[in-house]
């Protein structure tokens, strides 16, 4: 089998498990929600300032459910010593790191449909027909911190202070990405598509770099003990 | 380089008076030699710091993605040390970077910081390489955490051009350059010669910190050594 095979069926398997289970999604879906509608609290209750914050607010809150799927997707091998058994396994190893990728993405893209549904409603936001413009942004948005959040949760998974140190190294290498799916997002909000390609470009380009990078350097980072 | 380590036993006295002498000659010629700037006056002479405290920051960072790639590559534990002391180095001169940088906008913006993107990548660069130093003192064990960061030193690194994109599009303050232009410099021949002459010592300064820092860290490897904390250095 090639790697892409592989890690089809590697994405697969942790797609399933989270469908059996739920509990993950929901919960990282919860906190989304939670941190959209205490940001939302805190900036006030300015309707049009709200809206104005809305693409800010939406994928702030999906940064933290991000960070906490990634930890959950790579801790679901982790435990009872299962990616020893899959480090053994697999002939080509970069099937691991291409597979999770795909995983979260998906998940990624469920948590953001949510996300912005709830955004949509509470802040009254007007959708037009331009709106389709947000699946594009989404999807790479999706594989950009997919590719950036597996390597990277490799990393802190493996030093002896996993909590504290996956938000501190991710978030900093999640800059590009977030500021490139609200600037689009926000351009697509305002009837403006057009000023989303840039942005969408730039998006492209970390997730173009860190899958490429991921790919290299992914078997040094996730190495079993 | 021997089995300690040692970049060189003689160049490091030699390299450490020099850039004392250096750095002392450079604060008198700025600060008392050269006339202040027409249009800013004495805060002008921050950038007799900022400027090459950035620049060493850079190469810092640099110096950490060459060798933590080399370390990969040849799985030798002096790249790895080379790495450690360039993120280092490149935290101190990044760190003095934004104070220097803070104390000049305070002067001229009116406000010690701006959302403009060469602040803000460098302050995302700075956080990317604390969160290097902060992953190699949570990893006991000593090849584990050379491999680990250095897959940190090159995916921080190579993130650096997308981040400054990101913030450039984003919303621009801080000035254009003055010195690398198409062109002749838009700043006096004279104030050019200080800033060159602070970056030269402060360069020999980097390399007499580096040098230093690389041997502190091979005679660590060698004590874990000897008291069986760890395999001996190569």
């Amino acid at each position: 089998m090639n790697v892409f095979a592989d890690a089809a069926l590697l994405a697969a398997k942790d797609l399933r498990a989270e469908l059996r289970s739920r509990g993950a999604l929901v919960a990282a879906g919860t906190l989304g929600a939670v941190a959209f509608v205490v940001a939302a609290m805190a900036a006030g209750p300015d309707r049009a300032q709200l809206r104005q914050l809305a693409p800010a607010l939406t994928w702030l809150a999906l940064l933290y459910a991000a960070i906490a799927m990634a930890d959950r997707l790579d801790l679901v091998d982790r435990r009872d010593d299962a990616f020893s058994a899959l480090w053994l396994a697999l002939e080509d190893r970069r099937a691991i790191y291409l597979g999770k990728v795909l995983a979260l993405a998906v998940v990624l893209l469920v948590l953001q449909g949510v996300l912005f549904g709830l955004a949509v409603v509470l802040l009254d936001l007007p959708l037009s027909g331009e709106a389709l413009w947000l699946a594009p942004v989404a999807v790479v948005a999706a594989l950009g911190a997919a590719a950036t959040s597996v390597l990277v949760v490799a990393l802190a998974g493996a030093s002896g202070q996993r909590t504290l140190l996956m938000p501190l190294l991710l978030l900093p290498l999640m800059v590009p990405v977030l500021l490139a799916a609200v600037e689009s997002t926000g351009a697509i909000l305002v009837s403006a598509p057009a000023a989303a390609l840039q942005w969408l470009a730039l998006s492209a380009a970390q997730a173009a770099l860190f899958a490429g990078l991921g790919v290299l350097v992914y078997e040094h980072a996730a190495t079993p003990e | 380089m021997s089995a300690g380590g040692r970049l060189s036993r003689f160049s490091r006295p030699w390299v450490g008076v020099v850039a004392a002498a250096a750095t002392a000659c450079t604060v008198v010629f700025g600060l008392f030699i050269v006339p202040p700037d027409r249009l800013q006056g004495d805060v002008q002479r921050i950038m007799y710091i900022h400027v090459p405290s950035a620049w060493l920051g850079y190469l810092g960072f640099f110096i950490t993605f060459a060798a933590s790639a080399a370390f990969l590559w040849r799985r030798d534990p002096r790249y790895d040390r080379v790495a450690v002391a360039g993120a280092e180095l490149g935290l101190l001169f990044t760190g003095l970077t934004i104070v220097t940088g803070a104390l000049w906008g305070k002067a001229t913006w009116g406000v010690w910081w701006d959302w403009d993107p060469r602040l803000t990548t460098t302050a995302i660069l700075f956080v990317i390489y604390a969160g290097y130093v902060l992953l190699r003192g949570s990893i006991v064990d000593r090849w584990r955490r050379a491999r680990l960061a250095a897959v940190l030193g090159i995916i921080g690194f190579a993130d650096v051009p997308i981040v400054h994109f990101s913030v450039l599009w984003w919303r621009g303050l801080h000035q254009a350059p003055t010195v690398i232009q198409p062109g002749d410099p838009t700043i006096s021949h004279l104030l050019l010669a200080a800033l060159l002459l602070n970056l030269a010592s402060f360069t020999l300064l980097f390399a007499w910190l580096l040098v230093r820092r690389v041997e502190l860290e091979a005679d660590r490897d060698q004590v874990l050594a000897v008291i069986g904390e760890s395999e001996p250095a190569a």
